[in-house]
């Protein structure tokens, strides 16, 4: 990679998965234990609040937010009616936030705060995008997702349920890795 | 092997009060119209057999037009020597047996295997059809595709109606609507084709598994989606790119307005005229969609100037989410935006407005002084 090149964010998450597995030990087999991720290697905590625009610090004209990463305190806010609604979108949006940190504040406490819209994550450009692939490459990783994929026929529910994320994420992740046959697309 | 699969058509379906020369329901026809399309082709594609994966009626009880569009399509089938096998979905089972199933008259007219009652295995040529009708318990659905087992040396579709867990539930509030997990799903691996039907969009779940979709769009939800039937050769390998090949249909076009901000300024019809500027509309099922607009505001909309604007279209709807109610006058510094709101709905200057309503509570104050 050239010197200031952005690094891929997918690239980025099997880097961290890697770290993980070394520190804590990576099972071979899916779901990846995001939260853990985030608690045990990154030390973030993963708080819940009814309307994150009542969390200190966070912008409150932007409509309701889905998360919100405060790297001052460590912390990952999730929407909790969000959360509770949808587990998988619970951990993308985890997902998602550890990609900011990672990606975009350096695992630093002196970092801006960043939030998170419903919208954006479901964004592909900018640094929203960044976090979404971050997160895809974190909760679906290519060489799992492959081998699962070739063992259920691309069954897209049933690999949602492994990697406990939604059927539209897994979709999108089979599409971004050329794994669905062509009339499937 | 070749097998033309549809689903959801739904005949029967009455939407809005539209009505053609002919005095019927002009949504009930739009769908007479696309299945009567999607006959034509398959006659032409001469598929060996085809598969209709449930909801043929919208009803248990069809009305009699809805039947006669049925028994069209059976007899052009069977004119052209095309078998065809159809199942019941939740919308086409009476919730009582003692209600009888139309299905049985169905059964009657040669050339089509109606299955309703329960599981059964019909035989065309080369052709097994493993046919799972519709039932509420998803459970015993599950068993059903569990206990199904292909037939050896023949090519094995294994069809059935429900939803899949995780995918968008269309028609999930629904009596009788029922989803299956991917892993029973998954038990369905060693059919050559599982044709699936209820979900109203087309969608590929698994390499050897999808939806149809319906033929018409018969909510907003399906605005963007394509719609017809699937043409899938047997012969050729999961991975063939020509192996599942899309027919469209011609459905009722279908258009979201928005969402227009109902509190920024500027004439609200207006802005929903602009906003629909430059979209195909004619002959269109059309929703507006308004958010955070004041009531009073909304009350005061030019509705006849939107109606004449609109005109081209079958139908044209206003969905407001109103803002929170503003509170009353009695908060001072909330006066200004008050008399505002309703300075524009009637044509006032705010400032005006204004001088008359403080001179009104000073005169209020004079009077009430002891």
């Amino acid at each position: 990679m050239e010197e200031g090149a952005t690094p891929e964010p997918a690239a980025v998450a099997t880097q961290l998965l890697a770290e993980y597995d070394s520190c804590f030990g990576l099972a071979s087999s899916p779901p990846v234990p995001v939260e853990e991720i985030a608690r045990s290697l990154l030390v973030l905590w993963i708080e819940e609040a009814d309307d994150l625009r009542t969390v200190p610090g966070a912008p409150t004209d932007q409509g309701r937010l889905s998360g919100l990463l405060v790297p001052s305190e460590l912390t990952v806010w999730l929407d909790r009616g969000e959360a509770t609604r949808s587990p998988g979108r619970r951990r993308f949006t985890i997902a998602h936030e550890i990609g900011h940190f990672v990606l975009h504040a350096g695992r630093s406490q002196a970092a801006a705060a960043s939030y998170c819209r419903g919208s954006d994550l479901e964004r592909s450009d900018s640094v929203e995008g960044e976090a979404n692939r971050f997160a895809a490459g974190l909760l679906m990783p290519e060489t799992l997702v492959e081998r699962e994929a070739a063992h259920c026929g691309c069954n897209i529910a049933l690999l949602a349920e492994r990697f406990a994320v939604s059927a539209p994420a897994m979709k999108l992740r089979l599409l971004t890795l050329d794994l669905l046959p062509a009339w499937m697309r | 092997m070749r097998i033309a699969h549809l689903a959801d058509t739904h005949l029967g379906y009455r939407h809005l009060t539209r009505t053609d020369e002919a005095g019927r329901n002009v949504r009930e026809q739009d769908v007479y119209r696309v299945f009567d399309e999607a006959i034509e082709r398959i006659i032409e594609l001469k598929p060996d057999a085809v598969i209709h994966a449930g909801d043929l009626f919208n009803s248990y009880h069809p009305t009699s037009r809805a039947l006669g569009a049925a028994l069209d399509a059976l007899r052009r089938l069977k004119r052209a020597r095309i078998p065809l096998v159809v199942i019941a979905g939740n919308h086409s089972t009476p919730r009582y047996a003692h209600v009888g199933h139309v299905f049985e008259v169905l059964g009657r007219f040669g050339g089509v295997h109606a299955v309703w009652r329960e599981p059964e295995t019909i035989e065309l040529g080369d052709l097994a059809v493993h046919a799972i009708p519709h039932h509420p318990d998803p459970h015993l659905l599950e068993q059903s595709i569990r206990a199904a087992e292909p037939r050896e040396g023949l090519a094995n579709v294994l069809v059935l109606h429900a939803g899949l867990d995780g995918l968008a539930r269309v028609g999930a509030g629904e009596a009788g609507s029922v989803s299956i997990s991917g892993g029973s799903l998954e038990a369905a691996a060693g059919f050559d084709y599982v044709a699936l039907g209820h979900l109203h969009a087309r969608e590929g779940v698994r390499v050897n598994a999808c939806y149809a979709g319906s033929l018409e769009r018969l909510s907003f939800a399906d605005q963007e989606t394509r719609k017809g039937f699937i043409e899938a050769d047997l012969s050729l390998a999961a991975s063939d790119p020509g192996r599942v090949r899309f027919h469209d249909t011609t459905p009722r076009p279908m258009a979201t307005i928005g969402p227009i901000d109902g509190s920024l300024d500027g004439d609200l019809a207006e802005r929903i005229i602009d906003a629909a500027a430059g979209i195909g509309l004619e002959g269109a099922i059309v929703r507006c969609l308004l958010i955070g607009v004041d009531q009073d505001l909304f009350r005061a909309l030019d509705l006849p100037r939107l109606r004449d604007q609109f005109a081209h279209c079958l139908h044209f709807e206003l969905r407001p989410e109103f803002a929170a109610t503003p509170p009353g006058i009695g908060a001072p510094q909330d006066l200004r935006a008050f008399l505002a709101a309703r300075g524009k709905r009637q044509g006032l200057q705010l400032e005006e407005l204004l001088e008359r309503a403080q001179r009104l509570l000073a005169e209020v104050d004079t009077a009430t002084e002891p």
